[in-house]
């Protein structure tokens, strides 16, 4: 293992961070707090310049050596020191005094998960409720950055859920370099997130909470940063600007990339795009006859069940109505989209609509070989055939995932008092979605669980947003030993 | 006419035979020595040994003044460079086999710009005579002219049929627009005049336009149930054309190939159609595959003696309908002559459209021939020319012609109206002719006229 291109990495995203810690230190003046407030953002800032100076090895790093193995524990690095820098404001603040929570928000926050374990936002001073919010954006853009630029072009399979849905190599296609993609990702994504704030600052939604509302929807995290646990805005324009933009952060980013270089007929053509517009169709529908019939009226049934399966799917967790009052079988629907979770290749999490169709489709192709032990049977996404060795991956990342969760659900059941309660804690923890049923639904957080319970989810969410592997990889004895055996 | 052929491989070898019976002079040349050998002990032309892409083989085998140069080594990529070297050095056409699609998209760009006039695919032709085929079930062979819409088919005459009896003449007053174009009678090809009668077990030759065979064949109580599915046994190159041809055509399709990845490669290619990995020779997989229940059986193995014995088996089966690739046809000789329904052979359909253009290409000034069929073994042509300006044959009406012996005017396709001459009609020029001539090497249209001397 390449031990100075892997600290050279974390430290360009540690000085990186230090730079953006200053963004909230100048809301402080802006905002008209005290000027020592300033504080809880330089002194986390200088820390990372010092981290920078001292873990950057830029001379003697060879960037050639930089392989899959090398490639995941960056990632896996990069969350950790991000969420555990970003943990300071909120202590040296003093606004909250706990490590433990501390970490949490952060965690959340950088890996848009969007859970909290503050109930009272009003702890806060703005400059820091800038910061919690600033972090899920940051997040969104590291994983974006990371899983369609990065990723798809080196061996790390885990990163994309199969070949022909990134921008990696294909027969007959010029390939564009990582630089350049990342470029345009990145524009892209502060270029979307603009137009969020610009169309909620035209809706009547003061410039501040325009911004934390779309930081929040950018990283598909959705932090609440209001003291009420559903938005505080009535009005239909706020919140169809909110669903538009969810669901654009929800979808493939490689789709808009193709936009750009007008390819149309791709974008068109794309199978998961296809699978998950009629799975929110489909969604939306049931969830809506289920309220009319359960006494809704329709325009308002409609409304919520719009925001609340456009949030969920998206795994933003931003809420309009307490979905938990809903009918057993609404409720239910909310939580396979919260499984299935977003497009690969955008800032959502969940298991990715891609990966559940293959999984879906590969059942039925395994049906047929049962059936008929000669025909040769083939899965195709794309109108391409998925190789076994494509598929291979996800069958594991499936498998691994299930093991995770089932083990989530006993950890969470150490504190909860309902099923409900334990399987959606753990459902919202590894999905990266925040909000899940009864304890930790609507109207509830993550506060009244003990420190190593907050702990865990920390972790969890972690697992979750890095797609298991990097972090397994990380906590595998051998790949610290330097063994070549 | 001088002509070069690069490669004496399955192809080349019937090349060499059928251009050198039409009268060229012919140099083969063929990296392998004893294969060379072999086939000049039998047949005499020169030979060159050595590589079709080498400058130096190439004078040396006199390219410059040749006036056809046809490469068909086994690669693509040797074909067409030797093509392209051949017409630089002087050659006045070239004809390369090119196999690989990607190659064969760009006829136009080949032709205009690499020198390259004509590009011919075995397998993508032997695919295309099988979908003929499937449109006239019963039929043992399917021709089609003039973009499909005149179709020439073979059938059998048999003991029960209302046709077994009836003179020619007759059979023009029942069927007003097509015509028996050749008598098969105990392996005999005649081509017929009208005091001919029909018997049990012959097979006939049948001309016109397809909308009227159609109905004949319908009407003379032909099984004109449709193929609706095809068992296609042996994934090789046929098959991959062919599946694709059979798709347009609404034919759903199984095959069985006994190579794991080629099939792979298949159903990778057409998810629609149902690929199998197995043994296509084993009669109980056959079985298990359900085979009996298939209106057609196609078997293009690479072997024949293993696609012969198949098609037998799915024959005593009775499977309506048998396709069978068979490469020797000396190996059918064995059997009799109707023991195996329709029989394709892809170096014949090959060396057909390379002699249509040899004869007619390569002398524009002297005619314009469209099309060669050869049938029954070769005992028989089919040709049809455009007449030009000034042809002998549109003096008189077709009673008067002195036609030589064992020759028909089977067809005149005139102004896109297809139309079956009776002996008071005049051939006109421009007139598109479909004739059927038991003579060998006719190049003109005026060479059907008695005391003309074919060169």
């Amino acid at each position: 293992m390449n031990v100075n291109v892997i600290s050279t990495s974390v430290s360009r995203i540690i000085g990186l961070q230090g730079l953006i810690l200053l963004l909230p230190a100048l809301i402080v003046f802006v905002s008209g707090e005290p000027w020592t407030n300033s504080f809880s953002f330089l002194i986390p800032a200088l820390l990372c310049f010092i981290l920078y100076l001292l873990l950057n090895r830029e001379g003697q790093t060879k960037f050639e050596e930089l392989y899959t193995i090398e490639g995941f524990m960056i990632v896996a690095l990069t969350w950790i020191s991000l969420s555990l820098i970003g943990a300071l404001p909120f202590l040296i603040s003093g606004n909250l005094t706990s490590i433990v929570d501390a970490l949490f928000e952060s965690t959340s926050g950088f890996t848009g998960t969007g859970a909290s374990v503050v109930p009272d936002v009003s702890v806060f001073e703005p400059s820091v409720l800038f910061w919690r919010s600033l972090t899920q954006w940051l997040g969104g853009m590291g994983i974006l950055v990371f899983a369609v630029a990065i990723f798809p072009q080196s061996n790390a399979s885990a990163f994309h859920v199969i070949q022909a849905e990134s921008t990696g190599t294909k027969l007959g296609k010029l390939q564009t370099s990582v630089s350049q993609t990342t470029k345009r990702l990145i524009s892209l994504y502060v270029t979307l997130t603009i137009i969020t704030i610009l169309a909620l600052i035209i809706g009547g939604v003061s410039p501040f909470y325009s911004m934390l509302l779309s930081f929040g929807t950018a990283g598909t995290a959705g932090m609440n940063p209001f003291l009420s646990p559903l938005l505080p805005y009535d009005s239909i324009y706020v919140q169809a600007v909110l669903v538009i933009s969810m669901l654009a952060f929800g979808t493939n980013f490689n789709l808009y990339i193709h936009l750009l270089n007008k390819q149309v007929k791709e974008v068109w053509r794309d199978e998961e795009l296809r699978w998950y517009s009629s799975l929110l169709a489909v969604a939306v529908i049931l969830i809506t006859l289920t309220l009319v019939l359960n006494g809704g009226n329709f325009v308002g049934s409609l409304k919520d069940s719009l925001f609340q399966v456009a949030s969920l799917s998206t795994t933003t967790s931003y809420l309009t109505a307490d979905f938990d009052v809903w009918p057993i079988f609404a409720k239910t629907i909310l939580l396979i989209l919260m499984f299935i979770g977003g497009m690969s290749g955008s800032t959502a999490g969940g298991l990715k609509v891609s990966r559940v169709v293959l999984l879906i489709k590969e059942t039925f192709s395994e049906i047929k070989r049962i059936s008929y032990p000669h025909r040769i049977v083939t899965t195709r996404y794309n109108n391409e055939v998925v190789k076994d060795r494509q598929m291979r991956p996800i069958i594991n990342y499936f498998l691994v995932y299930i093991l995770i969760f089932i083990l989530s659900i006993l950890i969470f059941s150490l504190e909860t008092e309902g099923f409900a309660s334990a399987f959606s804690a753990a459902a919202a923890a590894l999905n990266n979605i925040g909000i899940g049923f009864n304890e930790v639904g609507p109207l509830g957080t993550y506060a009244h669980f003990n420190a190593p319970t907050k702990l865990f989810a920390s972790f969890l969410f972690i697992v979750g947003r890095l797609e298991i592997y990097p972090i397994l990889v990380l906590f595998t004895p051998n790949v610290w030993r330097r063994r070549i055996l | 006419m001088d002509i070069i052929i690069a490669g004496g491989g399955v192809v080349g070898h019937t090349l060499v035979e059928e251009l050198f019976e039409e009268g060229n002079n012919i140099v083969l040349i063929e990296k392998e020595g004893e294969l060379l050998d072999k086939i000049l002990s039998k047949i005499d032309i020169d030979g060159l040994v050595g590589n079709a892409a080498s400058y130096e083989n190439l004078v040396e085998a006199g390219v410059e003044n040749c006036d056809v140069f046809i490469s068909v080594t086994s690669q693509d990529e040797i074909n067409m460079i030797a093509c392209i070297m051949a017409k630089n050095l002087g050659a006045t056409y070239t004809i390369a086999r090119v196999r690989n699609p990607e190659y064969a998209d760009h006829a136009d760009f080949m032709r205009q710009d690499l020198g390259i006039s004509m590009m011919i695919n075995p397998e993508y032709e032997a695919a295309q005579a099988i979908a003929h085929i499937t449109q006239f079930p019963s039929a043992y062979d399917v021709e089609f002219f003039e973009e499909g819409r005149v179709a020439m088919i073979k059938i059998l005459v048999s003991e029960d049929s209302f046709l077994k009896g009836l003179s020619l003449i007759e059979f023009r007053k029942s069927f007003k627009n097509i015509l028996v174009s050749v008598i098969v009678r105990e392996g005999e090809s005649i081509v017929p005049s009208g005091d001919d009668v029909l018997q049990a077990d012959d097979l006939i030759y049948i001309i016109g336009a397809r909308p009227d065979v159609n109905s004949f064949y319908i009407a003379s109580g032909y099984s004109n149930r449709p193929i609706k599915n095809a068992l296609i046994i042996g994934g090789g190159r046929i098959s991959y054309y062919l599946i694709g041809l059979l798709e347009k055509l609404h034919i759903s399709i199984k095959v069985i190939e006994e190579d794991y990845q080629t099939a792979y490669e298949l159903a990778e290619k057409y998810p629609n159609s149902l690929i199998i990995h197995g043994d296509g020779t084993d009669q109980e997989f056959l079985d298990e595959e359900h085979m009996t229940s298939f209106d057609s059986v196609i078997c293009v193995r690479p072997y024949d003696e293993e696609n012969i014995l198949t098609s037998l088996y799915a024959l005593s089966e009775g499977i309506g309908k048998v396709i069978t690739q068979v490469s020797r046809v000396s190996l059918l000789r064995i059997l009799g002559e109707t023991e195996l329904q329709t029989v394709i052979t892809p170096k014949f359909t090959i060396a057909d459209k390379i002699v249509r253009f040899v004869r007619s290409f390569a002398n524009p000034s002297i005619s314009d021939m469209e099309a060669v069929i050869r049938i029954e073994e070769n005992d028989v042509e089919v040709l049809q020319f455009r007449v030009k300006e000034g042809s002998q044959i549109t003096n008189n009406t077709i009673m008067e012609l002195d036609l030589k012996k064992h020759t028909l005017i089977s067809l005149i396709v005139r102004h896109n109206k297809i139309i079956v001459p009776s002996g008071s009609d005049t051939i006109q020029t421009d007139d598109h002719i479909i004739i059927v001539t038991a003579h060998k090497r006719f190049d003109d249209i005026d060479d059907i006229l008695e005391g003309r001397v074919v060169k």
